[in-house]
């Protein structure tokens, strides 16, 4: 171990020497680094030693990503174009412990506002007496005018049918009986039936 | 995260993903899976990421990636008994013409990345963002979220490590 005129030690020395390199250190260390640099041999070498590695480690290269890793990529991602999009952040969105927690709040409000709509009491008819007169006096009115309608249409039935026409039918043949031959505008008109047959014929 | 978005992000950060993971990892093929790997995470969950830590975050992402390979690679190494093959160092394979990698640079270089494999964490880390990638120190603190006096420190006792690793590499480093 060597000591310089102001008495840094070359440990002291070596273990400043990046932060020196670097220039990381304060005034006071950096000009005691560099007297101490002037005057040790072995020191300056490892100074220049620091210097060239560092030098070598800044002029490694980077690297771009080969291109068949940005096209797989790039064909994920539009693979799960769709989920990337609404879905995939309302998932997101509920993952969260404090979204879990809206949303079970939310639901509660939800359960809590239809159970009580459920259970809400029946409206009742808040009718006065004069519409239920009313009300009455016309459902009375149209009873009675379908009984009439039903009573005529009886009536037609059992007249019309079962009774004017066989009345009429069997007058009808009574009086045929009754008359014989004597059917004058029957006859007449036979018997010019029969002349413009003869006369076609 | 939008499209467009994703894809001015994958060409902004890719190389500084796919660098510092073929950098730790010393391996092209898995530094190219973590890369993907890490970039469909950014299309999965960037958007969660403010605008200004995404980088920090790729980073990040990057690093944690690729150590969970470098332990698994080390379980498969201890069962199967054997060394994980050589693989080319990022630093020295060649990208175009570059006549100091092909005369004298190239043993150096690859040297030089050898020497980057022997260092721990986090000073491994902080060497290559630092010196390689040229993050600043707050960059660094950032990805790695240590403190700003640990980075410099770490990054300080990483290159004093390789010093004494590399002094045999550099035999002509004289003084005048």
């Amino acid at each position: 171990m060597s000591r310089s005129a102001e008495g840094s030690s070359c440990d002291t020395v070596l273990e400043l020497l990046e932060a020196f390199v670097d220039r990381d250190l304060g005034p006071g260390e950096e000009r005691m680094v560099a007297e101490h640099l002037d005057e040790c041999r072995a020191c300056r070498r490892e100074h220049r030693l620091a210097l060239e590695i560092r030098s070598s480690l800044r002029s490694l290269p980077e690297h771009d990503a080969p291109a068949k890793v940005l096209w797989a990529v790039r064909m994920t991602a539009r693979d799960q174009g769709s989920r990337g999009a609404l879905g995939t952040r309302l998932l997101r969105w509920t993952r969260r412990p404090a979204s879990a927690f809206a949303t079970a709040a939310l639901a509660l409000a939800v359960a809590v506002a239809a159970l009580v709509w459920w259970q809400r009491p029946e409206p009742r008819p808040s009718l006065d007496d004069p519409e239920i007169a009313r009300a009455a006096r016309e459902t009375r009115f149209a009873l009675a005018l379908v009984g009439e309608l039903g009573r005529r249409a009886a009536l037609d039935e059992v007249l019309g049918r079962r009774v004017v026409a066989p009345t009429v039918e069997g007058l009808t043949d009574a009086l045929r009986e009754h008359l014989g031959s004597e059917r004058p505008e029957v006859e007449s008109t036979e018997r010019e039936d029969k002349t413009e047959k003869g006369a076609t014929g | 995260m939008e499209r467009q978005q994703f894809e001015a992000a994958v060409e902004r950060h890719q190389r500084r993903v796919f660098t510092l993971a073929w950098y730790l990892l010393s391996d092209r093929e898995e530094a190219e899976d973590v890369t993907q790997e890490v970039l469909i995470r950014m299309w999965r969950g960037g958007s969660r990421v403010a605008p200004e830590r995404l980088e920090a975050w790729l980073l990040r992402v990057t690093r944690n990636a690729s150590y969970d390979r470098l332990r698994s690679r080390r379980s498969a190494a201890r069962v199967f008994a054997m060394d994980p093959a050589p693989e080319a160092a990022p630093g020295v394979v060649a990208d175009g013409p570059d006549p100091e990698r092909v005369v004298g640079g190239f043993e150096m270089r690859r040297q030089l990345c050898a020497a980057l494999g022997e260092l721990r964490e986090p000073a491994k880390s902080i060497v290559i963002l630092r010196e390689i990638q040229g993050l600043s120190y707050q960059q660094i603190a950032e990805v790695l979220e240590l403190p700003l006096s640990t980075v410099r420190v770490s990054l300080h006792r990483g290159r004093r490590r390789l010093r004494g690793l590399l002094r045999e590499v550099y035999p002509h480093v004289s003084v005048s």
